[in-house]
């Protein structure tokens, strides 16, 4: 490496090292997140009472309260207290403002007249309206050390770094086992994504719509260490999880255009053939000189209908062509 | 050197919340409420009875298919009985969840998951569909054509995945082993190039070739909260097996001028076995300063060849939020690769690819080139900002650098750099008013490739808007444009390269009525080149053809419609057509414009379904499918290599609730 670059990369280095040192000593505690953490923490003049008290007047939310006991959230029980970690308040706060005052028989009166009686719900937790890194802190000030490894690049990824928060995928809920379905898993990513969803509609496609492999096959959506939310280190690595076949190495390598599959292909959807992102032979021309265009049609046609008819080793070959060049027709 | 740094971020992204660490650290939820009780009368809490809940399904799929089965890519096109179910039993500490769909025996999908409390965890997910291929026809000059016309190529692709994880009792310690098997049978079509070698004796071929691959890969591993960090080590195995038939043999009755008589192989797909260790680590993810960090070495073999590939890969990201206004993110990726390849070829199969006896002349041997090994340093600077509330800026920074080893055999540069820099707003305009804008613009000096531009900006802009409750739009316009003025490969001889891709999306979603809601979209992509190419001509030199156009177009439209009367019956129709379009116009200087009309294509695809459900009882269900597909073949040629395909399916199911 370039000597400057590498002192220049040290000197930014060290200024981060000495800034967030510095930082460390003039706030404490981390004002940022204590700010959110203050929006999480609910009314001050409320108390926490328990979600069988709760719920202990009226029966609306049952089904809820029966998904997260379910979840594994609910299944863990405090060894001390004997009570879930995880219940109703630990999300929206203290709920003694909220039941004030309601008692069964008002309930029972009121379902009897038609009516839904309504706790005071805005005492509580107004979550729906937090900024996205407070709603993303209601869940990671408990997902935040339980070796959660799905959540290693989270802080920097795609998405948190756009302000999406955990509560824009997770319908927390939905039911007991809290995971997004297979066959709800396209609808929620193109509910944002939209342009993929027409890439999808294209003649040449990944089975996406078909529900024959999903989203995440191939993206990370809590975060990863390269561009896209790709799953895995880099590009080829994604690709060949199924397409092994294409992984190599090869004796005779398509120079280093194998190391990132994008570079011919279109991975969602394309008008062309295998996903390729230009017809041949325009696509290969690109790059490459062309074979003699002399004036038979039938040559023509012969060297040029598809590269691919002769150069069918295109990812790679161990086998020579018969002028023991690597020209991928072996 | 770079290792060294690399390392050296790495440690430090990791260790600088440590001090500050315990300070920001999760306390328990302040929800645990404080029991009181009486010494020696501790509360044990009740967990509800949870009833389990069951639901199977059965019925009949018959589907009618006219023409080519491009109509319906990713279906088995067959007349099946379909069944299915689910399960979900939730009995404190167990928890068990079984799902099930089986459309026909190359078409089903199985989910299962178990969990005893939060200690163990299991889940195995199959997934299997038929893939139907192409048949491409070989026209023009001499063919050799092995596989009849018309025959139907297909791949069944099995794809199966399990975790099983275990978990210390009240400690954040996990032990884990996680594995993929992947299984694809069928028969594809195989093309290659046969003759004796000379460019005056080209015998293309083509051939019906069967396939059993099957890819393995098992990762075992472990993680752990370590005081102000987290930590997770894992291993993992990776082998690609091609199964008996992975190389095909042509023999050659008689000398040539280049190939001599006898055995030759070609069309290999090889064996191959990828290790990989992995190192992660990170911080807390609820304080002001965050970072993470993952070491990742992969060696790759192929066995049949004999090429070998290592990769040592490190990266590190921190978070960094001075103020609930500002943040700031920088990302750090190094990526070492390096390839091993054969100098010499000894024989594939027992036959000797490369010896001179092979050559009449006697004079053949075979030319490898030492694959390209390259070093790249990528790093990121992103800042946020909200100065207000509703609306957010962001600023982006990339520079990456590729260094590479055996450059001037392929003709690339040694060294490419890239930049990037962008722009971005979301600015919540009112409170159903958003709108998001964003401008990039990128450089490369000396890029690899010709279809990497020297230089590209590109903006997007995208619009939601929701009026009233009832109606949500939303409107999405997306350029990018690139340019080269000096394209590497051709040299002096042709040097100009521009690109623009457009995509503008539409969609406008209305409840109509409590119970009828309707949705209606548009999108439009084009992906337009103008490149000078470059071609041989009959004397040994090359000529020009500039400025030649190529482009994909397609539009799409789609309607649908959602008709849900509660508890009564469920109505869902849809409709979609795309329409696409690709070409490339060479110019006619020595009579090469014919080539362009070779690879021109349209393509219509209108599909349309309509679906039911209707409540026979409290518990029993009835559904009825209708879908008709009718893939076009608008120009119909015998270039194009896609056919008009019409299919029809109907499924009829009942199914029943527990």
């Amino acid at each position: 490496m370039n000597p400057i670059k590498s002192v220049l990369i040290m000197l930014f280095l060290s200024g981060i090292v000495l800034t967030a040192c510095e930082s460390l000593k003039t706030v404490k505690p981390m004002l940022p997140m204590k700010e959110y953490e203050k929006m999480l923490v609910g009314s001050l003049e409320a108390e926490y009472v328990g979600t069988d008290t709760c719920l202990a007047a009226c029966h609306y939310h049952d089904d809820k309260k029966k998904n997260l006991d379910a979840s594994t959230m609910g299944v863990q029980i405090s060894k001390k207290t004997h009570m879930p970690i995880v219940n109703c308040e630990s999300c929206h706060g203290p709920g003694s403002l909220a039941i004030e005052g309601i008692t069964r028989e008002q309930v029972e009166e009121d379902a009897k007249n038609g009516k839904k009686t309504k706790c005071k719900y805005e005492t509580l937790i107004d979550i729906r309206n937090l900024p996205a890194p407070a709603k993303s802190l209601v869940c990671l000030k408990c997902h935040s050390k339980y070796a959660e490894f799905n959540l290693h690049t989270w802080n920097t990824g795609v998405h948190a770094v756009n302000d999406v928060s955990c509560s824009d995928c997770h319908e927390i809920h939905m039911g007991p086992d809290l995971m997004i379905r297979k066959e709800e898993m396209e609808n929620l990513c193109e509910k944002c994504h939209f342009t993929v969803k027409a890439e999808f509609s294209l003649p040449s496609h990944h089975p996406i719509h078909e529900k024959k492999i999903f989203c995440t096959g191939c993206h990370e959506p809590h975060g990863s260490e390269i561009e896209k939310n790709l799953k895995k280190m880099t590009v080829k690595e994604v690709c060949v999880q199924c397409h092994a076949d294409k992984e190599g190495p090869y004796t005779f390598e398509h120079a280093e255009n194998m190391e990132d599959c994008t570079t011919c292909h279109s991975p969602h959807g394309s008008v062309n053939n295998n996903l390729l992102k230009a017809r041949q032979p325009f696509l290969c021309l690109q790059c490459h000189i062309g074979h003699r265009t002399s004036a038979s049609a039938t040559t023509k046609g012969e060297l040029y209908l598809r590269c691919t008819d002769c150069h069918s080793r295109i990812h790679g070959t161990d086998i020579p062509a018969a002028s023991g060049t690597g020209t991928f027709t072996q | 050197m770079t290792r060294l740094l690399m390392s050296l971020f790495v440690i430090l992204a990791a260790g600088i919340p440590a001090g500050f660490a315990e300070e920001a650290a999760v306390e328990a939820p302040a929800s645990q409420p404080e029991i009181q009780s009486d010494a020696g009368d501790m509360p044990v809490y009740q967990f509800p009875v949870i009833k389990p809940e069951y639901n199977i399904y059965g019925g009949y799929n018959s589907m009618h298919l006219k023409g080519s089965r491009q109509a319906e890519e990713y279906r088995v096109i067959t007349d099946s009985l379909v069944f299915g179910g689910e399960m979900r039993m939730i009995t404190y500490p167990h928890r068990l969840h079984l799902d099930a769909d089986i459309f026909s025996v190359k078409d089903y999908d199985a989910d299962v998951s178990y969990a005893y409390r939060d200690l163990a965890l299991f889940r195995f997910r199959n997934n299997t569909f038929f893939h139907n291929l192409d048949n491409v026809r070989l026209l023009f000059g001499s063919v050799n054509a092995l596989d009849a016309p018309g025959r139907h190529y297909g791949i069944k692709s099995s794809m199966n995945d399990f975790l099983v994880r275990l978990k210390a009792p009240d400690f954040p310690a996990h032990l884990y082993v996680s594995g993929s098997y992947i299984e694809k049978k069928g028969t594809r079509q195989d093309m290659a190039l046969l003759g004796s070698g000379s460019f005056n004796n080209r015998i293309r071929t083509s051939q019906a070739r069967s396939l059993d691959w099957t890819t393995k890969e098992i990762t075992v591993g472990a993680n752990s909260l370590l005081g102000p960090v987290e930590v997770d080590v894992s291993h993992t195995e990776k082998r690609f097996d091609p199964g008996s038939h992975n190389v095909l043999f042509d023999s050659y009755a008689s000398a040539g001028a280049i190939r001599n008589e006898g055995l030759f192989p070609r069309s290999m797909n090889p064996e191959t076995k990828t290790s990989a260790n992995t190192l992660r680590l990170h911080t807390l993810y609820s304080g002001g300063l965050s970072a993470s960090a993952t070491i990742t070495k992969i060696d790759r073999n192929n066995t049949d060849g004999g090429a070998k590939s290592d990769y040592f890969i490190g990266s590190g990201q921190v978070m960094w939020s001075p103020m609930t206004k500002l943040t700031f993110f920088i990302k750090y990726r190094h990526k070492e690769v390096d390839f091993d390849n054969p100098r010499s070829i000894g024989s594939i199969e027992g036959i000797a690819v490369c010896s001179p006896a092979n050559n009449a002349a006697g004079i053949y041997r075979c030319q490898i080139r030492p694959s390209v090994s390259s070093m790249t340093d990528t790093i990121t600077g992103i800042g946020r900002y909200r100065p207000f509330a509703g609306v957010a800026l962001k600023g982006e920074v990339t520079y990456e650098d590729v260094r590479r080893d055996e450059y001037r055999e392929w003709r690339i540069p040694r060294e490419t750099e890239r930049t990037a820099a962008s722009l971005s707003a979301d600015v919540r305009i009112a409170r159903n008013v958003k709108v998001m804008a964003k401008y990039t613009h990128r450089d490369s000096n000396n890029p690899a490739t010709n279809v990497e531009p020297e230089n590209a900006d590109e903006g997007k802009v995208a619009l939601s808007w929701m009026p009233f409750l009832e109606l949500n739009t939303s409107l999405g316009y997306d350029i990018a444009k690139g340019k080269s003025d000096d394209i590497y490969i051709f040299a002096a001889l042709a040097n100009k390269r521009e690109t623009k891709r457009q995509r503008v999306i539409a969609q406008v979603s209305y409840l109509l009525l409590k119970d009828l809601s309707v949705g209606l979209s548009y999108a439009y992509m084009d992906n337009k080149v103008r490149q000078d190419l470059v071609y041989s001509d009959t004397a040994g030199g090359a000529f020009a053809d500039t400025s030649v156009p190529g482009k994909d177009v397609a539009r799409t439209y789609m309607v649908d419609a959602s008709y849900m009367p509660k508890g009564k019956f469920l109505l869902n129709a849809g409709i979609s057509h795309t329409n696409s379009r690709g070409s490339f116009s060479p110019s006619n200087i020595l009579g090469q414009a014919v080539i362009g009309d070779f690879s021109r294509v349209e393509t219509n695809e209108t599909v349309l379904s309509l679906a039911g459900k209707y409540p026979i009882t409290k518990t029993v269900e009835m559904g009825l499918q209708y879908r008709y597909v009718y893939f076009e073949d608008v120009l119909d040629r015998p270039y194009d290599d896609v056919d008009d395909g019409r299919v029809h399916a109907i499924l009829l199911t009942m199914r029943k609730e527990w």
